[in-house]
């Protein structure tokens, strides 16, 4: 049916032209054409989302020009196994949307034009972290943004150490304790202790002197070394396992928990009485 | 001497649009500080025939002027045939 003069034809292409005039007559220049599609009396929202459910749904809706008012939402995050996916900050980007649109996850608008929405999401990896032995690590269980650096530390107990990391480390940094994982994708890290071997060193009588060299040592260990230090007023007398030298010979094959006490005497002149452990490990006169 | 206004621009819809749109001019502007005397608007198809002259539309329901909305320019409203 042929459209009078007068009116538009849907689904006709047009230009436009405007000018204006002043209160004297004299007329500007005819604007530049302007090109108009009359469309259907429905604007086209076109949704767009690679994850989720959203409403408008994703695909193509019509809704009439301008009457609608609509609300969109959308159920996130989505989550597939150790990977998830959440509306990256404020859901459809401004560009990606017309008209522009406020960028939030739920919001309102009223459609007045062929619009579309594109959905933008950001994505995050779970990082799974364990112990195995008795340890710590100060990094929980969680979800990590994709491209993030987690950097865990492992920290073991006072009997044990830390031997190693294991599990999903490929193309980690690892620094003895610490670890940085790229989260590129879903790791999980554990972190490996092992009981050590425990030795103590003690001096007798406690005022006499100091001992260093005590600690956690991995089994089997050969580079403990014991030092003894004397205070004034005292003088070493032996190890606990006899050996006579201050700086204890260099342990070997450690492998059970070791206690050692350093003895003193007193080398105070007229002390008839060893002050050491109690008389037990003798008097000035035997030293002498 | 008087001067012409400056030219105007459309500013709304944008491209496609639905069966009333309301065309939307860029505000009169005119270098002498003129009083804004009148508007036409002319729409044609793309075999550049005249389908509507606002100028020589008679009918209130075809078109209408407005000022100081959207921007102070001013308005055309077309129609579709129901």
């Amino acid at each position: 049916m042929p459209v009078p003069k007068g009116w538009l034809a849907v689904g006709s292409n047009y230009t436009c032209n405007v000018r204006y005039s002043d209160a004297y007559g004299a007329w500007s220049p005819w604007s530049p054409a302007y090109n108009l599609l009359v469309s259907t009396n429905q604007a086209k929202l076109t949704v767009t989302t690679p994850y989720g459910q959203t409403v408008p749904a994703a695909g193509t809706n019509w809704f009439d020009y301008s009457t609608v008012t609509m609300r969109w939402v959308m159920n996130s995050p989505v989550t597939s196994g150790t990977t998830q996916y959440v509306p990256a900050a404020g859901g459809p980007g401004a560009a990606a949307c017309r008209p522009a649109v406020k960028r939030s996850t739920r919001g309102l608008f009223s459609i007045t034009n062929h619009s579309s929405i594109s959905w933008l999401w950001k994505t995050n990896y779970w990082l799974d972290t364990a112990t195995v032995g008795t340890g710590t690590v100060n990094v929980p269980d969680g979800w990590w943004p994709k491209g993030s650096n987690a950097q865990i530390t492992a920290t073991a107990d006072a009997l044990s150490l830390f031997t190693r990391w294991s599990g999903q480390t490929n193309g980690c940094t690892i620094k003895s304790n610490v670890i940085t994982a790229p989260m590129t994708s879903p790791r999980a890290i554990t972190a490996n202790f092992m009981r050590g071997v425990v030795v103590t060193a003690a001096t007798n009588p406690p005022a006499a002197g100091t001992v260093t060299g005590g600690g956690v040592f991995m089994p089997g260990s050969n580079k403990v070394a014991l030092v003894a230090k004397t205070n004034a007023g005292w003088r070493f007398d032996k190890w606990s396992d006899g050996s006579t030298n201050a700086t204890h010979a260099t342990l070997l094959n450690l492998n059970n928990d070791t206690n050692f006490v350093a003895r003193f005497h007193s080398t105070r002149h007229g002390d008839g009485q060893s002050r050491s452990d109690n008389g037990r490990h003798g008097d000035r006169r035997r030293d002498l | 001497m008087n001067h012409a206004p400056g030219q105007p621009g459309i500013v709304s819809p944008h491209g496609l649009c639905g069966p009333n749109p309301l065309l939307v001019a860029t505000p009169f502007v005119d270098p002498d500080g003129d009083a804004e005397g009148a508007v036409e608007f002319v729409v044609r198809s793309t075999n550049k025939v005249e389908v509507i002259r606002s100028g020589a539309i008679e009918g209130a329901d075809r078109y209408a002027r407005a000022q100081g909305v959207a921007g102070g320019g001013e308005q055309l409203y077309l129609q579709c045939p129901v």
